[in-house]
Formats: structure tokens, C-alpha cells, sequence
């Protein structure tokens, strides 16, 4: 009854339930595991730019930096040219009169025309074709993906910007003021496939 | 039930309650689903090994992405959005106008430039595929020297200091130089000793220019009006796909052809004879076909002469001297005498001089002058010289040998160029590729692509095309003419004003500022208005102002003299030589967009090969694909058969442009054998028919892989057509070919809101040239699989052209139909997905989502239309690693990866943009501005994309239409691609009793 062949099966199939436990376990651990692709991520960066600072203190508008986010697909990094708009003038020093070193490591890119390679925070696949000036134009704030930005002294990944989360919104059912109310569409942006992947 | 995008469909019990009345067979025999959806339990099923399918590739953690700012960027280039550069795609064959459609300072696309008036708008195959070409990375990338690199100012040294004591100085170009170009080769000339300047061409019209300058005592070449005639005969004069303009001609043709509905009754169009040989494209869109040898066209030019000033036995007698059916002959004849001043013949440029001498004088007869036939004074190609001349020039051991942008060693293989040009005190090779000519030279630098050069082109009087650059060149490498201009000012004297002009730029400048000169009076700042001037010029694309030139008087005497000149002798065999449809004279052999473009007529692909008749082959003891040996003189090479229907008997029909030895891997890869050696000791003058050719069977095969392995209908309808007749008596008379069973919807019809796309091609227009496919290809980053993979029936392209042949096969009847994803309200595919990768969207669009695809090909497998692709294998994988070839890619089409489904998604990038722009303008979608890219560049004008729920677009007008049906239109899935019948217009006197029998099967 209790053959060598049953025997082996037995084995057989603790090992694979064993393993295929363990290697799940391990793939839950690597999802889990906080990554740039995670709400919280919250990167260093080259030169620490405090959005609470440009934008919440001194009230710059969003646009005046990331100045295609109404315009076209992406929001844009500022060109360094932009920031020297302001720090051509306002440029800060410490007690004894040296310049801040993050303001220095400006000015000195600036001078010898390299750009900043900064970390990206908000990021999405490369098969997802997101559309910034779409969502500015129909109103969206900028705080809606990107939470309170000028409150953060460390820019950070606010969402995880999952597709679930995209369809939280556009699932929505149209408030009458959205053109989709007017189109007499039954959600507040388009649902389909090719609205976001193609 | 309902599917995700809200579509309902019906229990079988309310199926049966519905009142259509008949329901096909096997719905009835079907087990209504018991609660449980067919769709739950694929989703039950399927949804683990989906879930963690899906959610694999997302979970591969890849490192933070960096985000790079400018320092400070052009105010007019915005990031990912497109900016357009008007220029000029100088080259191929005749220059023709080109938006540049760049992304972040990158060209992804060519589109043709709308207000160029020779092209307007639409474009070839071959500029489609310039740019793979601009990003191919098998191009040189600097000056070299022995295998060693160097600096530009090393290779220039060497090169000014040999031309300084050379004795003796050889230039080889191309043809198709613009007038900037011609004028620095003349600086170049007068400031070099013992100067030869030859023309490096292997496909030219030079038989046909020569004869043209004797009897209208002019350089210069025809322009033929096809929009104006009622009949054209074409002589082996292939004007749809290798006569250059070919984008004018096809314009033209179309023009002279188009039908409307509302007017049926009274409906013309014109009718188009072909005479010819081998089957070519214009011969397989022709109303009348006459099967004739190549040898006999100069005959058969003769007798119509003759027939027409009243010799009524000269056609009867050509007739039987050739063992062909007069009624063709006859109805020809009847047609050109009736319709004088409304009539057209042209020959092939490849054809001998006797057979244009006689044209000329047959068109002299039929008054075309004035009427079908202008006049081009300035033709934009230099003559070619003659291989015999080039050969012996380089043999006799010149001290320099500069070969711009040609490939002589290729060319004229067979002949120890080789040797000649490494006896040479120094030989330059300056070219894309390091080619066989470069091989053989001591110094070979790169060349700039086309769209990195400045450069202008004059192909008509008014017409003034400008070339500017789209992208920063790429690699270190410089415009030929540059090089030119370099040495030039280097060999000028200290007072010498070429001295000052600093670039090949400024040097198109200042000839552009002279023409420009009446233009900018107008300002107070003479030089501030000409740069104003000149800037207008660069967005336009040039200074276009159409002028037609009336035709010289005929030199009669002159032209019967040539007439009358010998003609070769024929033989058993003949062999006829053309251009490769794709690589032309294999130039572009290194473009595997090209080498994987069928070819329109036989379906071959990555090869040439021998066609021939079935008899011709039978003849011989060969089957398809068998090897055959043709002599021809001392030459002698062995090429597969291919049986074509369609050919004349003792026929035979070989391409240019294959067996490459080297220059990249993709032109060393592809099959063929090179033919150019067959003409290497024929004068220019004479053309390229053989005659007296030996064939014999070689023994051994080649698979010769063909992306369409079943050219027969099966009486499946799918491609219709009728004659001119049956249009005028019923403008739906497609409703009565073909039995339509009694139809019912498992679906509930589905309101679709807003827009519903659609699309409509007139297969009365379209003329196979397969432009389309290459611009989709381009547009939506599709691969190319190689010959194997071809073979198993592997190739990705969204759009293909399908060619059926209808009727018997020595006189087929050739249809073309461009086939792409039908986007069905009922797709098939769709209902077959278990992950829900393909869906439809409201605007009626049949959606495919790359990142939910597993996989599992069941839609490829329930696609009626075989329209789906599938990545079988890493097809981009090379070039995405690839620094250079990844900046081809459009930014707005996902680049799929292997085990994904693709097909046509009706170019919904294009769409999402257009309507984008329509919301921000605040106006409705304009029809006729969103177009896809098969539509944006089909030079016959045969596809339309637009609104199905806008009645007034063209799209809904069309499908209106009496002539419009669907492919295989009683599966009822409701396809939103309709075609236009294809209406002929044959002589009724002219064919034979119809008697449909189906074309064989070929091998």
C-alpha cells in the first residue's frame, strides 16, 4: 500500500508545496518592499529645491516653473534658465557671507551650461501616455496626484499612481459642470483602454 | 449580460423571440449558458495564471529613473510635442517636398510637404523608409583610413595635396544633383587638372532622353498629362511605380479616374492600354493588358503609326507576325483614332531608342502636344554614363578617383574596378555605408543622411525645392558637397572669392539669395528682406510657382530616321531588367523596411529572382523556385524562377539592388544575386532589355518566401469589381455580386455617442503600391522578422496590400486590396480574450492593450481578416539597446515586446491628438484633419479616415456609396472598413468571351 512510488510522490509534492510557499513568500517580500514605484517614495536629490519653500512660503505659482503642465503631455522640469530668473538675484548666504551650497551648486551648473540630473518622484509605466495639459485644463489641481507639494520640504511620491488609482477618479460620475456632464457621458473621463495605454 | 464597455447581448430564449426570421444553423443547436456566463468561467479559470502573468512583468523592479532639465532650451521646441521642418527628399529618383516630423528634436516620421506641387502631400515607400535610414546604425561614422579613423582635417590634407599634383582627377556622382551641387562641381572642375566627371547610374531613361533631345531639339523630358487623356497606352512604362514622377503620375492617373455616384449615368473615366512583357504594376492596373515581348513594343509602336495614317493591314499583320489576339490590337487602334488630342502613349525608359523615336512620331499623330503632352526643359538628372566609359576611365590609372555618394564597384561588377581604383594614387569613397566601393578605396568617409544635409533641387522651371537639415548629424560625418566645397576652397587661390564662403550652407545661400533677389526689393533693409525671404522659403519648403511649358515642335524627319535605327534581335529568350521595387539599384539594400516589403506583384521578399511565364518555365523543365542559369554575352548568373502569371512567353524579368557583398549587415543578409553585370558592357543608350539571352536549368532550389502564399479568390468575393458598363446602368452593382444570407444579431446594437471612426478605400484608386505599409510602419514602430521568419508567415506589418489574380493565367486579371484590422462592431477577436487585452471603445475603435496581452493568440486564431500579428520572438529587442536606432521610434506607440498581440489600431495616437487639439481650439473635429498615416501617405488618394456618425464627412459619403461592401460581409461582424468596388473600364470589343476560370494555384 504504502509504496516506494507513493513515497516519492509524497516527497515530491512536500517539496513542491515547500517551495512554491517560499518562493511565494519571497515574491510578497520583493512587492511589498517600499520602491520608487511606491506612494512614500521620497528620493535625495542633487540640489535640495524645497517645494514648501518656492511654493508654499512664497506662493510661486506651479505654472511659473513647470511651465508646459497646461500646455502639452509632459509638465516639463524647469530649464535652469528659469530658475536663474530669480536666483540671478536672490542668492542666499550663510553667516560668513559664503553662498548656500545648494545655491552655489546652481549658479555653478548654470555657469558651465550642464544640466541637473534630477531623481524622478512621480513616475508612471512607460505603456501608460499621461497627459498633463488634459488634466490641468479639466481642472484637476496638481495636489490631487501630487498631494500637498507645498508643504514638502523633500519632494515625495505622494500615490502610488497604480491604474486602479486613475480609475478612482475617472469612474467618477460627472459633476455638471465637467464637459463629460454635457457630452452626457456616464463617467467623468473616459474609461477605455486607449484613453491611457496604446 | 454585459461586457465591460457596457455592450449587451441577448439570452438565446430572447434570440429566439426576436423577429428575425432566419437564424443560422448551428445558433440553434447551441446549449443556451445555464446561469454562468462563458465569460465567468474563462475569467475563473483563467484568472490566477492571468493574475500573476500580468502581474510578473509589472513587479520586475527597475532603478529610479533620472529626469533631466535644459539649461536653457529653444522657446519653440516643447517637450513631446511635435515640431514640423519643411524639406526635400533629394535621394531617391526625383525630388519630392517633405514635412520632417520631429519629437524632442528627433525625425520619427517623413510626411509629404502639401504645398510641394509635384507631390503634394503624399509620399513613397522609399521616403517612408528614410528613416530607418537616418538612424541606421551600420553607417560610417567618420573619416577612415585602412581600418585606421582619422580626423576630418587629416583626410582633407591628403586629399587637397593629392589633387594638387594630380595629373589627372575622376569624379563619380550621382544623377540627381541640385543646382548647387551642379555649380560646385563646375568650381570643382576648373581648379583641377585633366578633370572627368561621370554619371554613376545604373537605372536611368537615358535611351529616352537621348531621342527626346534629337526629335524636340531640347534637353529635357516629357511631362505626361494622364489627368487630361481618355486613353493611354503604356509601353512597358511602369509610370505607377518606377517612372519617375511617380507620385505626380499616380496623382494624375487618379484624377482621370474618379468616379461619382450621383452622377453614374454619365460617369467617364479614362482607359488605360498597357503593352509589355513582364507584369508590373501599372500592367496589373490596366484596362486592357496586351502580352507582348518587349522586343516586339518598337513593332507594335509602328504598326499603330501606320494603322493610324491609314494603313488598316499594319496592325492586322503585327498581329499574326507575333501569334497575339487582334481584338485587343484592333480596339486599341479604334480608341487612339477616335480620341486624337485626347490620347497618350509613353514608353519605358528602359526600352531602346527605335521604340521612343516611334512613340514620339505616334503621338505627333495623335495631336497629343498641348493637350496630354508638356514640356520639361530643365531635367534634373544628369545623363548617365555609359559602364563601358567609367570602366575604362578608372582603368587607365588616374591619380584621383572621388566617387560621391556611388557604389561603382557594385555596380559594374564583374569589371576589376576594384583593382583600378586601389592602383589609383589615392581613392576617396564618400557614402552612407562602407559599401563595396569603399572597400576597394584608399580613404572613405561618411556621409550626412538627407535629412542632416543642406541642399536645393530644381526639377522644373519654378519649382525650387529646399533641403534642410531636421537633426544635428548624427555621427561625425559631412555632407559630400561640403567635402567638395572644402577641397574647392582649399585648391582656390588667396583671391578667390569661394575663399570666403564658409559652408556648404551659405553656398545654397548665396545662390538662393540671387533667385531671391526680385522677391525682397520690397524692404527698406535689403539684406533684412532676403533673410526674410529665405526664411519663408525654408518653412514653405521652397518657392513652388507651377508653369507648364508647352512641347517643342516635332522633328519629324529626324524622328523616322531614329525610328528606323537598328533594333536588336530578340532570340528565344529576352531578359528585362528593372529596378528592385524597395533598394532600387541597391542603394537602400541596407534598409530592412525595404528588403521586407513585398514585392507588389510577386510577393517576394529579402531576394530577387527570375519571372517567367508558366510555358516559358515549363519550356525549360523548371518548376517555382527551381535555379536557372542566364547567359547573356560572357555574362553568365544563376537566379531561382519564379513563375509569374501575367508574363509574354521567352520573357524573363530580373531586379537590380540584391547581393550585396557588404555595406551593413542587413544588405550582406538578404538573399538575391547581383544582375547589374548583365549590363556593364551595354552603352547607356541602349536600354535594358536583353535580347538572345540562353537560359538553362541549373539544377538545385531556392525557397523563394512570399508573404502571400494563395493569389486565388476561391469565388469568396473579396475583392470586387465591374466594368464601366455595369457601373453606368446600376451604381450599386456590387449589391448583385454577391449573395448576402438573411442576417441576425446576437448582439443588441450598441448607440455609439460622440464620434464612431471608420474607414473607406476605393479600390478603384488604389493602385498596390504598398506606400501605406511603410508608413504605418514607420508611424507605429513595427519590426521586421527577416526572411526566415517571413517564411513562416511571421512578418508584423499592420497593413498589407493582398494581390488575387481573377481569370486565366497568362491574361490575369490582378487585383489589389490593402488589408488592415476592420475594427468590427462585432469583433471576433474580441469575445475571445480570456484577460481582456482587446476591447472596444465608445468611438468605436477595436482597442488592443500590449501590457494585459498574455499571450494566448485565440483572437489571432478567430481574426477572419488575419490581420492580427504576434511577437513571436525579441523583434525590437536589438534596437532598443540600440543608443542610436532607439531614437526612431515614435514617442507615442508603445514598442511591444515578445508574447504580445499588435494590429492596426487605426493610428489611435493620431486621434487622441487631434481631438486634444480640436478641445483646445473650442471647435467641433474638422473632418479631414485627422488622418492615419496609410491615408496621410497614399499617392493615389484611396484611403479616408473620418467621423461614421458626421454625415457629411467624406468617410460617411463614401460608404454610402453603391460601390462600397464589406470583406466577407456574411460572417455579420460588422466591419467599419468598407471598399470601394474597383470599377474597370475595358473596350467592349476587346477581350475575349468571358470565361471565369479561377488562376491556378502556384507553388
Amino acid at each position: 500500500m504504502f509504496t516506494r512510488k507513493l513515497q516519492r510522490r509524497i516527497y515530491v509534492a512536500t517539496g513542491v508545496l515547500l517551495g512554491s510557499i517560499g518562493l511565494g513568500l519571497s515574491f510578497g517580500a520583493y512587492v511589498l518592499w517600499p520602491s520608487h514605484r511606491e506612494a512614500g517614495y521620497e528620493p535625495g536629490q542633487p540640489i535640495a529645491f524645497s517645494h514648501k519653500l518656492h511654493a508654499g512660503d512664497l506662493s510661486i505659482d506651479c505654472l511659473y516653473c513647470h511651465t508646459q503642465a497646461d500646455r502639452g503631455p509632459h509638465a516639463t522640469v524647469p530649464e535652469l534658465a528659469i530658475c536663474m530668473n530669480c536666483h540671478a538675484q536672490v542668492q542666499p548666504k550663510d553667516k560668513a557671507g559664503k553662498l548656500k551650497p545648494d545655491i552655489a551648486r546652481l549658479l555653478d551648473h548654470w555657469k558651465r551650461g550642464e544640466p541637473v540630473v534630477w531623481n524622478k518622484v512621480n513616475d508612471v509605466a512607460d505603456f501608460v501616455y499621461f497627459d498633463h495639459s488634459r488634466h490641468v485644463k479639466a481642472g484637476v489641481k496638481c495636489q490631487e496626484c501630487h498631494g500637498p507639494v507645498e508643504t514638502m520640504v523633500h519632494m515625495r511620491r505622494e500615490y502610488g499612481l497604480k491604474m486602479s488609482w486613475c480609475l478612482g477618479c475617472h469612474r467618477q460620475k460627472p459633476k455638471p459642470s465637467d464637459p463629460a456632464y454635457q457630452r452626457g457621458d456616464k463617467t467623468r473621463a473616459p474609461i477605455n483602454c486607449s484613453t491611457c495605454h496604446r | 449580460m454585459s461586457d465591460a464597455t457596457g455592450r449587451t447581448f441577448h439570452s438565446l430564449k430572447t434570440m429566439q423571440q426576436l423577429k428575425q426570421a432566419a437564424l443560422p444553423t448551428h445558433v440553434e443547436n447551441f446549449e443556451p449558458p445555464d446561469g454562468v456566463s462563458r465569460r465567468t468561467v474563462l475569467k475563473l479559470m483563467m484568472g490566477a495564471s492571468a493574475a500573476l502573468a500580468a502581474g510578473l512583468p509589472g513587479c520586475a523592479r527597475k532603478p529610479p529613473r533620472k529626469i533631466v532639465s535644459r539649461v536653457k532650451g529653444p522657446e519653440y521646441q516643447k517637450p513631446g510635442r511635435p515640431l514640423y521642418y519643411a524639406s526635400t527628399w533629394t535621394a531617391g529618383g526625383f525630388p519630392y517636398g517633405v514635412l520632417l516630423k520631429t519629437v524632442d528634436g528627433r525625425p520619427i516620421k517623413v510626411e509629404g510637404n502639401p504645398d510641394h506641387p509635384i507631390n503634394r502631400g503624399t509620399t513613397t515607400a522609399a521616403m517612408q523608409a528614410e528613416i530607418l535610414a537616418l538612424y541606421d546604425p551600420d553607417r560610417l561614422r567618420g573619416p577612415r583610413q585602412g581600418g585606421q579613423s582619422l580626423s576630418w582635417a587629416d583626410a582633407d590634407a591628403r586629399i587637397t595635396a593629392a589633387l594638387r599634383e594630380a595629373r589627372s582627377v575622376v569624379l563619380l556622382t550621382r544623377g540627381t544633383l541640385g543646382p548647387s551641387e551642379r555649380a560646385l562641381v563646375d568650381e570643382f572642375a576648373a581648379r583641377v587638372a585633366g578633370f572627368e566627371h561621370f554619371v554613376c547610374e545604373t537605372v536611368h531613361d537615358q535611351p529616352r532622353r537621348q531621342v527626346w533631345r534629337e526629335v524636340y531639339g531640347a534637353d529635357g523630358s516629357l511631362v505626361p498629362r494622364f489627368d487630361r487623356a481618355a486613353v493611354i497606352l503604356s509601353l512597358e512604362c511602369d509610370f505607377l511605380a518606377g517612372d519617375e514622377p511617380v507620385l505626380e503620375h499616380v496623382r494624375r492617373f487618379c484624377a482621370g479616374r474618379r468616379l461619382d455616384d450621383t452622377n453614374h449615368q454619365h460617369a467617364t473615366m479614362s482607359r488605360l492600354y498597357v503593352a509589355e512583357g513582364p507584369l508590373t504594376l501599372t500592367g496589373s492596373n490596366a484596362d486592357e493588358r496586351i502580352r507582348v515581348r518587349s522586343s516586339a513594343l518598337g513593332d507594335l509602336a509602328d504598326s499603330l503609326w501606320r494603322g493610324l495614317r491609314g494603313e488598316g493591314e499594319a496592325l492586322e499583320a503585327f498581329a499574326k507576325r507575333r501569334g497575339i489576339d487582334g481584338r485587343r490590337l484592333a480596339s486599341l487602334a479604334a480608341d487612339l483614332a477616335k480620341n486624337r488630342q485626347r490620347a497618350l502613349v509613353v514608353a519605358g525608359g528602359h526600352l531602346p531608342p527605335d521604340v521612343h523615336a516611334r512613340v514620339a512620331l505616334l503621338n505627333d499623330e495623335l495631336q497629343a502636344a498641348g493637350h496630354t503632352l508638356e514640356w520639361n526643359p530643365t531635367p534634373h538628372r544628369l545623363p548617365a554614363s555609359d559602364p563601358a566609359k567609367i570602366e575604362a576611365a578608372l582603368s587607365a590609372g588616374p591619380d584621383v578617383v572621388i566617387c560621391l555618394g556611388v557604389n561603382p564597384v557594385y555596380d559594374l561588377a564583374g569589371t576589376n574596378l576594384a583593382g583600378a581604383l586601389q592602383r589609383a594614387r589615392l581613392s576617396v569613397a564618400h557614402s552612407l555605408h562602407a559599401d563595396e566601393t569603399a572597400e576597394a578605396c584608399t580613404l572613405t568617409l561618411g556621409s550626412h543622411h538627407n535629412f542632416e544635409s543642406w541642399n536645393d533641387a530644381s526639377p522644373r522651371p519654378g519649382i525650387e525645392s529646399l533641403c534642410q537639415p531636421a537633426i544635428a548629424p548624427l555621427f561625425d560625418t559631412r555632407q559630400e558637397a561640403e567635402s567638395l566645397l572644402t577641397w574647392v576652397r582649399a585648391l582656390a587661390k588667396a583671391d578667390d572669392p569661394i575663399r570666403k564662403i564658409p559652408d556648404y550652407h551659405a553656398w545654397v545661400q548665396q545662390r538662393w539669395f540671387k533667385r531671391l533677389a526680385p522677391a525682397a526689393h520690397g524692404g527698406t533693409d535689403p539684406a533684412k528682406a532676403r533673410a526674410l525671404a529665405w526664411e519663408e522659403c525654408l518653412r514653405r519648403g521652397g518657392l513652388f510657382e507651377e508653369r507648364s511649358i508647352p512641347l517643342p515642335k516635332l522633328d519629324g524627319p529626324a524622328a523616322e530616321r531614329l525610328a528606323a535605327g537598328p533594333s536588336e534581335t530578340s532570340g528565344t529568350y529576352e531578359l528585362v531588367v528593372f529596378p528592385h521595387h524597395g533598394v532600387h539599384d541597391g542603394r537602400r539594400a541596407n534598409n530592412g523596411w525595404l528588403q521586407e516589403l513585398p514585392d507588389p506583384v510577386s510577393k517576394l521578399v529579402w531576394d530577387n529572382a527570375a519571372a517567367m511565364s508558366r510555358k516559358t518555365a515549363e519550356g525549360l523543365k523548371l518548376t517555382h523556385g527551381d535555379l536557372v542559369s542566364i547567359s547573356a554575352g560572357e555574362e553568365q548568373l544563376t537566379l531561382p524562377a519564379l513563375v509569374q502569371p501575367g508574363m509574354a512567353d521567352g520573357v524573363v524579368l530580373v531586379t537590380l539592388g540584391h547581393g550585396r557583398t557588404t555595406g551593413g549587415v542587413v544588405a550582406r543578409e538578404a538573399g538575391g544575386v547581383n544582375v547589374a553585370p548583365l549590363l556593364r558592357k551595354r552603352p547607356a543608350a541602349a536600354g535594358r532589355v536583353i535580347g538572345n539571352v540562353q537560359l538553362a536549368a541549373a539544377g538545385g532550389r531556392r525557397k523563394l518566401v512570399r508573404t502571400q502564399k494563395q493569389f486565388s479568390q476561391h469565388d469568396r468575393g473579396i475583392v470586387l469589381d465591374g466594368d464601366l458598363a455595369e457601373f453606368r446602368h446600376a451604381a450599386d452593382f456590387v449589391k448583385h455580386k454577391k449573395h448576402k444570407p438573411p442576417q441576425a444579431d446576437l448582439y443588441e446594437p450598441v448607440d455609439y455617442k460622440g464620434h464612431k471612426w471608420g474607414m473607406a478605400i476605393d479600390l478603384g484608386a488604389c493602385i498596390g503600391c504598398e506606400g501605406c505599409m511603410i508608413a504605418c510602419q514607420a508611424e507605429n514602430n513595427i519590426p521586421i522578422v527577416g526572411r526566415e521568419q517571413c517564411d513562416k508567415g511571421r512578418e508584423m506589418h499592420w497593413i498589407r496590400v493582398d494581390r488575387y489574380h481573377d481569370g486565366p493565367e497568362d491574361d490575369p486579371r490582378v487585383q489589389h486590396q490593402p488589408m488592415l484590422c476592420q475594427h468590427c462592431d462585432h469583433a471576433p477577436c474580441e469575445n475571445v480574450c480570456p484577460v481582456n487585452a482587446t476591447a472596444h471603445s465608445p468611438e468605436g475603435l477595436n482597442e488592443m492593450v500590449y501590457n494585459r496581452c498574455v499571450g494566448t493568440r485565440y483572437c489571432a486564431n478567430n481574426c477572419p481578416y488575419k490581420v492580427r500579428r504576434f511577437n513571436f520572438l525579441r523583434f525590437q529587442q536589438a534596437q532598443l539597446r540600440d543608443p542610436v536606432q532607439e531614437l526612431m521610434f515614435n514617442p507615442q506607440v508603445t514598442v511591444r515586446g515578445v508574447g504580445v498581440m499588435e494590429k492596426c489600431t487605426f493610428c489611435v495616437q493620431r486621434i487622441t491628438a487631434a481631438k486634444h487639439a480640436a478641445a483646445d481650439a473650442g471647435t467641433p473635429l474638422p473632418d479631414g484633419s485627422l488622418k492615419t498615416a496609410c491615408e496621410q501617405g497614399c499617392p493615389a488618394q484611396a484611403i479616408v479616415f473620418g467621423d461614421l456618425n458626421d454625415p457629411d464627412s467624406r468617410v460617411s459619403k463614401l460608404r454610402a456609396s453603391g460601390r462600397a461592401y464589406h470583406v466577407l460581409e456574411e460572417l455579420n461582424i460588422k466591419p467599419n472598413v468598407s471598399y470601394l468596388a474597383r470599377v474597370r473600364n475595358p473596350h467592349s470589343a476587346a477581350s475575349p468571351p468571358a470565361e471565369d476560370s479561377h488562376g491556378r494555384h502556384e507553388a
